[in-house]
């Protein structure tokens, strides 16, 4: 302990801190008062975990003596501490006789399919079956694979590191004494949530089903809507400490190779602990750290992976979640919904102008409520600001503080809707509607017409298909009442100006975020507003796909084969 | 070979060592795909150009041929919605209209003089050029006289559309205040890039026109067909004095020069042409219908014709008082003029001191803009003098800036490369 430490000590009281837990260990060994066998244990652990991670990250082969195999597995496992796993030993019925074992966690794995499928196989068919004899035990694992094991899915590790991720996702792996080689066996049986309707996307029109938190399922369900030999699918482990299995998919023929290395380069590049759901892989691959915009389309719908793989763009799929990360995006992409696709195109082109137009009433009217209130009220026709000012007239806030406070009061329900727990949902939408609608009124601390303003506001936050861009937009809004505040619709312009060249400035994975608007490329009519089907020709061009022709130019083929009769019938 | 790259992001710089065989170092190869073309000088430039066959040329900025457009005609008419239009008026007043058309032809002329002049010298920019054909030491006062002209043009409109605000909108509110939004708004944008400050034009460009149109639309219950007679204004002389005392408006096609680098070459004829044809055609016809709704001896007295416009609105009981629904349509495009002056002043100091990197003189750029625009009393006097320098004499230096070169170069093509 140096003077100064032991000066202030003196000078200051404080409770002696006495080591409570065995983890708080560490931190008290430069006091020097902690026990020596407890320091001991501690050192021990360390030592012992990092042989451990050795074990793994060196790739140790295994050494084929199934008792050492055994001891060093269950310290890899924690066990016997750890009750999960379970190592099961065994005799191969052969003859002569083999030791051998299985490993796998309780409850990730499928006991039936392990009773009927390796032990009952190993133990007593071998008997019934009489197998050569000088080769045997050279190629014993080869022949169990072969002969014994019935399983559909039967592969070969020859490393702790293997045998650990298998055991880990729910296979089972069978080990045999002598052998250098362990066979997993596929056994996987978690409990997982089943194919339901989209929540959050939901359509009218078009397919109602959604991915679940099995990257497995979610990949069939891909790969049901999209029957093509170059759907790639490549899974990739991300994260150090619980690796996440991530899968990148793409159409090998239409992706653009380049895409796909970068995706799979950042993707591999990430250090990182734990990422257990696509909105944290999503912050660690963005290309720029901004509040602005999300730069990948999450979704939780296949039928619109399987679309924008088709456009040559790249799905990342993330093990135990159902949000699917579509990269590259671009804003117009983010203001899509399914259904645009599914309906007419002039019903998609008007709920398109619809859901610009909630866009731009959620960022906007508030602060252009302020700013002609405050500043321009001559904008307002004469009969409507009599009304306006009649009914602020008792108000005794300023405009903006009682915009700021409706707002707020909006964010703060909006909030609160989403933790309430549903059974008390309704309690929240009765607060809520008394709050905002009535009772503030009546109380004159809001003008019944900012009321209109929030509701319209609020509204069109809700218009918004991609819930990452609505919560964008809403914090966005606070910034352009403050500019209106103080400078009117001037300051609303001058910060739409430095937004719209932030955004244009945005890139996602290479891509403008305005493409193909600005900077101009080749698209199909389906950004702005969405063209008839017939029209959709060319992919995006910003994607640069390998093929960029979506369809020929006359895609009706019936409407040419008439034209073709009209004319011979003419002749 | 040596070439120094500069780095897009971060501001270092890389250097890019080139083997004889003429490709790029191994290890430097990765560097020179995040390098910008616009912030790479000529020579390097030219270099680039050659090795197409490398494939990093499509990883570097560039600005469209519509963003272009969208960029220049901005850059050109945004002065219409200032009070340059009364004094337009006051030379060529009831035939004011036609006499910004026949600038249009002349404009047309100038633009494919300059344009042949950039594609003799491809990759490079009007300052790169002169570099290259007068020499380093003229070059600089050439250069200087560039920025001179965009730093004062940029600082004139600044203070107008500053003035415009305060007169029509903000009545109450510090000038500063609103020069220094401005200023930080031009500041931001000019950062970011010219190529993001095209696409942000291009955004706005179809958008303006149409909103333009449909203010120009409502007044049509105002129009009074005598406002535009006499056809010839002041006559024939007056007519041609007025176009000859204005040809000034024109000056701004410089930018042309500046941008040049970001665009495909084979583009340049159609930008230029198209914007000065635009920009011609919209100011000819906001002057139009100004004096259809002002005969010009009303309409020479206004500090803001195009507000006074808009204020004339009346359609109706609802449709009133419109102007600050058409305020966003002249700030968006002042803003954008500005931040394409500053930029421009920004990146002509950089390329005339051979820095490779413009970025680090906008801030300086800027403060001179703001002090531009605080050197006039008044709005008369801001009126007046940026009318006389830019509208009147700007196109004595920027002509001879361009004239000269473009003379040197048909004098050298003409003589051979010797």
């Amino acid at each position: 302990m140096s003077t100064i430490q032991k000066l202030s000590r003196l000078l200051l009281f404080r409770e002696p801190q006495k080591p409570q837990l065995l983890f708080e260990a560490g931190e008290q060994e430069d006091r020097g008062d902690v026990p020596t066998d407890r320091r001991q244990r501690t050192r021990e652990q360390r030592s012992q975990t990092g042989r451990l991670e050795n074990l793994i990250s060196n790739k140790v082969p295994l050494p084929g003596d199934l008792k050492q195999t055994r001891q060093m597995l269950e310290r890899l496992f924690r066990s016997p501490g750890n009750a999960d796993v379970v190592i099961r030993q065994f005799t191969i019925g052969t003859d002569p006789p083999f030791q051998a074992m299985i490993v796998f966690y309780d409850g990730l794995a499928d006991k039936a399919t392990q009773n009927y499928s390796i032990l009952q196989p190993l133990m007593l068919l071998p008997a019934l079956r009489p197998l050569p004899g000088k080769e045997l035990v050279e190629n014993l694992t080869d022949l169990i694979a072969e002969s014994l094991l019935p399983g559909n899915e039967v592969t070969e590790v020859t490393t702790y590191q293997e045998v650990a991720d298998n055991v880990m996702n729910g296979l089972t792996v069978v080990l045999v004494d002598g052998q250098e080689k362990a066979l997993v066996v596929e056994t996987r049986a978690w409990e997982h949530r089943g194919v339901q309707t989209p929540q959050v996307e939901a359509v009218i029109r078009g397919p109602q089903e959604a991915f679940t938190e099995q990257i497995r399922v979610n990949v069939t369900l891909v790969r049901k809507y999209l029957r093509r030999t170059s759907l790639v699918n490549e899974f990739i482990k991300v994260g150090e400490m619980s690796p996440a299995q991530c899968s990148i998919m793409y159409l090998d023929d239409i992706a653009n190779p380049n895409l796909v290395a970068e995706v799979r380069r950042r993707l591999k590049s990430i250090k990182a602990d734990y990422i257990n759901e696509s909105g944290i892989l999503e912050q660690f691959i963005q290309d720029q750290n901004t509040p602005l915009a999300p730069q990948a389309l999450s979704t939780e719908r296949p039928d619109r992976v399987a679309a924008s793989l088709v456009e040559g763009r790249v799905a990342i799929l993330v093990d135990g979640n159902p949000w699917v990360l579509i990269v590259p995006t671009t804003l117009f992409s983010l203001m899509q919904a399914a259904e645009d696709a599914y309906i007419r195109w002039p019903a998609g082109t008007f709920a398109r102008a619809v859901r610009y137009a909630g866009m731009a009433l959620t960022m906007l009217l508030p602060g252009f409520y302020v700013s002609v209130v405050t500043y321009h009220p001559e904008f307002i026709p004469t009969d409507l600001l009599l009304a306006m000012t009649g009914a602020r007239e008792l108000v005794p806030f300023p405009t903006i503080v009682e915009v700021l406070m409706m707002e707020l009061a909006f964010e703060l329900i909006r909030e609160a809707g989403i933790r309430i727990p549903g059974t008390v949902g309704t309690t929240l939408g009765i607060v809520g509607a008394l709050i905002l609608g009535q009772a503030a009124v009546a109380a004159n601390i809001v003008s019944p017409i900012l009321i209109v303003v929030v509701a319209v506001t609020a509204l069109g936050s809700f218009a918004i298909p991609n819930y990452e861009l609505s919560v964008s937009v809403r914090m966005l809004r606070f910034g352009y009442i403050l500019l209106a505040v103080f400078l009117g619709l001037f300051g609303i312009v001058a910060g739409l100006f430095v937004h719209l060249a932030l955004l244009a400035g945005m890139r996602s994975f290479g891509v403008p975020f305005l493409a193909p608007l600005a900077p101009v490329t080749m698209a199909a009519p389906d950004y702005l507003w969405r063209g008839p089907v017939w029209e959709q020709e060319r992919r995006p061009d910003y994607v640069d796909p390998l093929r960029t022709r979506r369809q020929p130019r006359v895609s009706r083929g019936w409407t040419r084969r008439k034209q073709k009769e009209d004319g011979d019938g003419g002749a | 070979m040596q070439i120094w790259v500069p780095v897009s992001r971060c501001g270092s710089v890389v250097r890019v060592v080139w083997d004889r065989s003429g490709r790029p170092g191994r290890s430097s190869f990765s560097y020179i795909v995040l390098a910008p073309l616009g912030n790479v000088t000529g020579r390097e430039r030219a270099l680039l150009f050659e090795r197409r066959e490398v494939g990093f040329l499509s990883e570097l900025p560039k600005i469209g041929m519509r963003e272009a457009i969208g960029l220049l005609t901005i850059f050109l008419l945004a002065k219409a919605f200032l009070p340059y239009l009364v004094f337009m008026i006051h030379w060529g007043l009831s035939g004011t209209w036609l006499m910004t058309l026949i600038h249009v032809p002349i404009g047309v002329a100038g633009v494919l003089v300059l344009v042949w002049l950039l594609q003799r010298h491809p990759g490079k920019s009007i300052v790169e050029i002169g570099e290259s054909l007068v020499g380093p030491a003229l070059n600089i006062v050439f250069a200087f006289i560039i920025v001179t002209f965009l730093v004062m043009k940029t600082g004139f409109e600044l203070r107008q559309f500053a003035e415009f605000l305060l007169t029509a909108f903000l009545i109450e509110t510090p000038i500063s205040v609103v020069v220094l939004t401005f200023v930080l708004a031009m500041v931001v944008v000019a950062y970011l890039g010219v190529d993001i400050l095209g696409r942000v034009a291009w955004i706005y460009f179809l958008p303006f026109l149409f909103g333009l149109a449909v203010l120009l639309a409502m007044t049509v219950n105002l129009w009074e067909g005598h406002g535009l007679y006499p056809l010839l204004g002041p006559g024939l002389w007056g007519m041609t004095k007025g176009v000859l005392v204005t040809l000034g408006v024109g000056s701004d096609i410089i930018l042309l020069g500046v941008i040049a680098p970001f665009l495909v070459s084979k583009t340049l004829r159609v930008v230029g042409v198209v914007s000065v044809i635009v920009a011609g055609t919209v100011v000819s016809l906001i002057i139009t219908v100004t004096l259809l709704v002002f005969p010009f001896p009303i309409a020479h007295e206004f500090t803001l014709p195009i507000f006074e416009v808009s204020r004339a609105i009346n359609l109706g009981r609802f449709l009133v008082r419109l102007e600050t629904l058409f305020l966003p349509l002249w700030m968006f495009a002042g803003l954008i003029s500005m931040t394409a002056g500053l930029y421009a002043a920004a990146a002509v100091t950089a390329r005339g001191l051979k820095m490779p990197y413009y970025r680090p003189f906008i801030f300086p750029m800027a403060v001179l803009v703001i002090a531009v625009s605080f050197i006039f009393p008044n709005i008369s006097a801001a009126m007046r003098i940026s009318f006389e320098l830019l509208a009147t004499w700007s196109v004595v230096p920027i002509g001879l800036i361009i004239g000269t070169l473009v003379g040197l170069e048909y004098w050298r093509a003409r003589t051979g490369p010797s």
